[in-house]
Parts: structure tokens; sequence; C-alpha cells
């Protein structure tokens, strides 16, 4: 043993363990400060925005999607404010002139999600400290069609509007820190790091039942008709009676979402189909004879002798002309005031009230979209004087145009006030499903009959009546026109409209329900007969051509 | 003094001579193992570059397939080609407009997604497939 101990070879095997006892404690068991230390100058975590789900028409195209961007940054510490001139017009303003100074800390973020062209250059330029990472930004391919239903992120991709906040759980991925390597010049390398996926995955998506083709009739003949009449604001909504599958929607003016600064405008951001309260005028006719037939204080065989105003109260309520003797449906067709004044004379202010409640009015409709609107729909026992009469004939009444289309779809479907919905299908994240949008009934606002009846009187009111204008060989239209004064502080501005014209097709069985609504016309007159019917009549060619 | 002066018998001195040999072979065997391990290394290096590399390419094709999307519902938007035709093709809406109304075909009002509804017969359901596919509709994508 003691020999053995003497050999130059035990000695060299006791060095040979306490190197690799030393490499083990520097390998494999490192002191604290020093993985620390090294982890710094090799990887650094960044906090980095994942991609958010989908949104898409009911044919598949996309609305609203994420694509790659880049972000830029600088680390001071190894950045020359020399070269800060070369990224003049590459980068915010406010952001040049600040590295063009000396600035502390090793992380300054100088452009966010900039345009892959703008990225590029920059790039090129080669800038010692200047660094780059790769995120999603937000997109949306169709620019202005259909804004304020889509809605708009902020710069971290979180939803603020539309859609995009209403469905924000389903389509926003949080953001991820990711791990990214550092070459041995200090440049930042995008590498795959085990365990860690390069990709962050999202399949949330939001698929309507907007049908982009529709939307653009809608949206460039709506915008047509506003520059035409030098209109305030304008709003049209297309949907399917029946189920109250809305197929499209435009509210103007409108903005871009895919640029920040038309966001200036307030009223550009309003969605005038779900947020904008207007006395709906004539086109409220129809919902209230309706409850007037059935609960038969109106039978369809009555007249009324139309001298062309009426006094109620202490307020006269006139009529465009004087109609002479007219039966229930010429009321409806003609739009005759002092006819719908005389028929309500008998009704109950808490049952009609009631009935209006009922239709939807005064309450949200519970569509997917944030931001709507539940109208003015004063108490019965407020309904004293003149109210009665007024609201007969669309005023003192404040509705949303998407009220006022679900209740005049229960005319077009026999009597059912269905709930609307515009999302066809959700998915979560993982891809399963989370949503499905289905026809629902809220109500029976009246009977299959009465409803049968006021369809063929709004045909009368295309065909023979105020709508002519509206009308359109072999579509068979019935509708209405409306043409309501707006109200202002303390009495009804002068000159003001909002003249409007519902109307669906064909009328015996109805496939389309349509509303146009034109607020405020400074030219081309203001009657809804003049103003909106046009509109609809060029919508509802185009629709069908295509259909 | 040694033990051969003295005709003694000596103690063998091969198993120390062999217990030498056995710490050359373990020496060697450690070196051994170490550069095994150092190759190994190299190997995972190697792997993890290629991993690497493979990865990139599935974030580019990602990105690519990003922005294919983006163009092609660009390409998709109506106004885009609505405006295309009216300017590049001269389409003009026509004046004597007429709409001619096929008995039976009511329900087919704006097929959804390609999928045609239970009245619509088979053949239909396919044509429409195979005319989107055609059209490149972004239905026949999914």
């Amino acid at each position: 043993m003691s020999r053995l101990r003497k050999s130059p070879w035990f000695f060299l095997s006791i060095c040979i363990c306490a190197i690799l006892f030393r490499l083990y404690l520097l390998q494999i068991d490192p002191d604290p400060r020093v993985r620390s230390q090294a982890g710094s100058q090799y990887w650094a975590r960044i906090r980095v925005t994942a991609p958010r789900g989908y949104i898409r028409d009911r044919n598949g195209i996309s609305l609203a999607l994420s694509t790659p961007a880049l972000s830029f940054f600088i680390d001071p510490t190894l950045w020359d404010t020399a070269n800060a001139p070369l990224l003049q017009d590459l980068i915010p303003q406010s952001r040049l002139e600040k590295i063009s100074s000396q600035i502390g800390g090793r992380y300054f973020l100088i452009a966010r999600k900039i345009e892959p062209g703008t990225a590029a250059r920059i790039i090129a330029l080669k800038l010692p400290g200047l660094f780059w990472v790769k995120e999603t930004r937000r997109v949306y391919p169709q620019g202005k069609t259909l804004a304020h239903v889509l809605g708009y992120c902020d710069v971290d991709d979180v939803g603020l509007a539309g859609l995009e906040l209403f469905w924000d759980s389903v389509l926003y991925a949080p953001p991820e820190g990711r791990i990214i390597a550092k070459d041995a010049r200090g440049n930042f390398v995008d590498v795959a790091i085990p365990g860690q996926s390069t990709v962050a995955e999202n399949d949330g998506s939001v698929q309507l039942t907007i049908d982009s083709r529709l939307q653009h009739i809608l949206e460039s003949r709506l915008r047509e008709g506003l520059v035409l009449h030098k209109a305030e604001w304008a709003a049209a909504i297309i949907l399917e009676p029946g189920s109250g599958r809305i197929l499209g929607m435009a509210s103007l003016p409108d903005f871009n979402p895919n640029h920040r600064n038309t966001f200036n405008d307030k009223e550009s951001l309003r969605n005038n189909v779900t947020s904008r309260i207007f006395e709906p005028g004539s086109t409220f006719k129809p919902i209230m004879m309706g409850n007037l037939i059935d609960n038969g204080e109106v039978s369809k065989q009555d007249t009324v002798n139309c001298q062309g105003k009426i006094k109620v109260s202490d307020v006269f309520i006139h009529d465009i002309k004087a109609h002479g003797k007219v039966d229930t449906s010429r009321i409806i067709a003609d739009s005759c005031n002092v006819g719908m004044v005389v028929s309500v004379r008998k009704s109950d202010p808490f049952e009609t009230y009631s009935y209006l409640n009922r239709s939807g009015f005064g309450e949200v409709s519970g569509v997917e979209i944030p931001g709507e609107e539940s109208g003015l729909l004063i108490p019965p026992s407020q309904w004293i004087g003149s109210v009665p009469a007024t609201i007969a004939i669309g005023h003192g009444i404040g509705v949303t145009p998407l009220q006022l289309a679900l209740a005049t779809g229960a005319i077009a479907n026999g009597g059912k006030l269905m709930k609307p919905f515009l999302v066809s299908e959700v998915r979560g994240k993982d891809g399963s499903l989370k949503y499905t949008g289905k026809p629902v009934v809220v109500s029976e606002i009246m009977s299959e009959n009465t409803a049968e009846w006021l369809r063929s009187a709004m045909r009368k009111a295309v065909a023979s009546g105020t709508g002519k204008a509206a009308d359109v060989p072999g579509a068979s239209i019935a509708g209405k026109t409306g043409t309501a004064q707006v109200p202002g502080a303390g009495g009804y501005e002068k000159g003001s409209y909002s003249p409007s014209f519902i109307g669906f097709w064909p009328s015996d069985n109805p496939s389309f329900l349509l509303l146009v609504v034109i607020g405020n016309p400074s030219s081309g007159g203001y009657l809804g007969g003049k103003v909106a019917a046009p509109v609809f009549r060029n919508i509802v060619q185009d629709i069908e051509q295509i259909s | 003094m040694n033990c051969h002066a003295m005709d003694l018998s000596c103690p063998d001195v091969r198993p120390i001579k062999g217990r030498g040999s056995v710490c050359v072979l373990i020496c060697a065997l450690v070196v051994a193992i170490l550069m095994g391990l150092v190759a190994l290394r190299l190997y995972s290096l190697n792997l993890e570059y290629k991993l690497a590399g493979i990865q990139r390419q599935i974030v580019s094709r990602e990105e690519e397939q990003s922005r294919l999307e983006k163009d092609l519902a660009s390409l998709l938007n109506p106004s885009r080609v609505y405006s295309y035709a009216r300017s590049e093709l001269g389409m003009r809406a026509s004046a004597n407009l007429g709409v001619v109304k096929v008995a039976g075909l009511r329900d087919n009002y704006l097929p959804e997604s390609g999928a045609a509804s239970p009245s619509v017969g088979k053949l239909r359901a396919i044509l429409t497939r195979v005319v989107n596919t055609i059209t490149g509709k972004a239905s026949a994508r999914q």
C-alpha cells in the first residue's frame, strides 16, 4: 500500500479527481452569481405580443388578422448618437430626438410594430447597438369595411372597441416572455430554445354572419346617399327577418381601423346602427298598427276622414296633405298622421307601453357587440296630453335603427321578435367551439294574420303609396317611409330631419329586411320617400344581381 | 541491501506493475469518456443548430402564410374588385336592369360557406365547391 502511495500514478489520479471535482463545481453547479452573469451575456428575456385570433366573414374571408411586424430598440451603452440622423423619417420624431443624445439604461424602444418595408430599411443600416424583435400587428385587410362592427385594438393588441373588445377573451393572447440568444458580437439571435416554442399558437377565431359582398353594397350605396344629400350621418342594416341573422351593418361617418389618425372624430367612431337613438317617424306606424288591430281597437275595414291636420290636447298634428277618406291599409300606405292619431285615441297607454316593451323598445337587443343603446321609451304614467298620439306617429320615442329593424322584422316573419346575432361561431385559443349563434325567438308580438295583413299594406305603400321610389320591378318590396324631425333643446330643431325607409322582400315570404336612415340631410329634400327610398332601391338592385 | 543479495525469497513486484497499468487504463478510460462527452456535446450542438434552422424556416413560413392570408383578404375585398372592374375592365351598370327569379330557387340566397341548404341537391353542393376552388374563394381553403 505504501508503495502504491509512492507511485506517480497515484498522484496523477488524485490530480485528475481534483480537476474533475472542480469541473463539476464550475460546469454543473456553479455559483448563482456566476450563473447570472453568464446568462446575461448570452441570453435575454423579452416580452413580445402573440397573434390575436382571426375575425372572418360568413364566407371565410379574413376581416381582421395578425401579421408579423418588427419592433426596434437600442442598447444605449452600445449606441453611437452620431448614427441617430440615419434613422430620420424611419422612426417617430420624438424617439429620434431622444436617441440623438446620451441616455441611460440598457434598453430603449425606438419603434413599435412598424411596416415590413420600413423595417427592412432600418435593418439594412446595420447600426451597432440597434436591435429588433419580432411581434405581431393587427391588420384589417378591408380597411374601412365593417369598421364599426370589428372595432380596433391598442398597440398591445388588446381589444378596445367592437367585436375586438366583445370577444377579447377569445381573440387576445397574452404577451409571451421569449428568451433570445446573443451571439459573440452581442447581437440578438432569435433561435430555438429547448422547451420553448418560437411560434405562439392561437387558434381563436370569430366567424360572422356578415357577408362582405352585401356589406360592400350597403356601405358604398349609403355613402352615395350621404354625399348626395350632404347628410351628417347615415345608418343601414340588412338582416334575415326569419332568423335575426345580420348580413350587413353600415354606419357613416366611418374610420379606418388601420390608421389611428382617423379615430380623432368621435362621431366617426359611433356605430349609428346600435348606438344612435333617433325618432323613427312614420316607419313606426306599422308596428303601432299591429297592436291596434290585434287588440281590436282598429279593424281592417275602418275608415278615417283626413283633413290634413288634427288637434290633440293643445297641439296640432299635421299631414303633408289632406288624404280625404282613407281605410286602415291606406293609413299605412299613404303614411297618414291623422289616421294614426284617430286610431290610437282609445288605446290604453299601459297596454301600449307593454306592447312596445315586448317589441324590444327601451331595452338592448343583446347583439354581440358592445355599446348598444336601449333607446328612450318614457313610462306610461307620463303619457299625458298629446304624447300617445305623437308616439303613434313615431315621435316622442327614441329607438336605435337595430331595434326598429327587429320590430319590423316581426311583421315580416309572422309576428315573432327575433334576437339579433352577427356571430355564427366562436372558437377558443385551442380551437374548441365556444359559442354558436342561432335564431332565438324573444317574444311573439302580433298574430300571424295581422302580420300578413301589415305586409300587404306595406306592399301597397311601395306599389302606390309614399315609398314608390323604393320599388324594384320583380323584387316585390314591402316597406314604409319615415320622416322624423330631430329633437333638440326645448323642442324640435327647425329644418332638421331623419328620413328613413324600411322594407323587406319578397313581400309574401321575406328573405331580407333592410333599413336605411339618412341623418340631417341638407340638400336634395328631406322626406323619407325622396332621400332614403332611392338609396334603399339602389341597394336592393345590387343585391338582386348577386343573389 | 536487498532480498536478492540475502538470497531470500523476494516478494513479487509484478502486482505493483499491474496496478500501474490499471491506473493508466483508468486514465485512458477517463480521457476517452471525456472526449466522448465532448464529441456528444458537439454533436448535440450540431443538432441544436439544425433544429434552430428548421424552426427558423417554420417561423418564416408561418410569417409568409400570414402575409399571404392578408394579401388574399385584400384581393377578395369587394371594394377593390368593384373598383378594378370599373376602372380597368370598363364595367358599367346596366341601364335596363331586370330581375328574373327562377321558381324553386328562392331559398338559395347567398349560400353560406359553400355549404348548400338541405333543399339543394348534392350535385349543386359539389358544383359550388368546385367553383369555389377554381375561383379561389376563401371558403375553399377550409
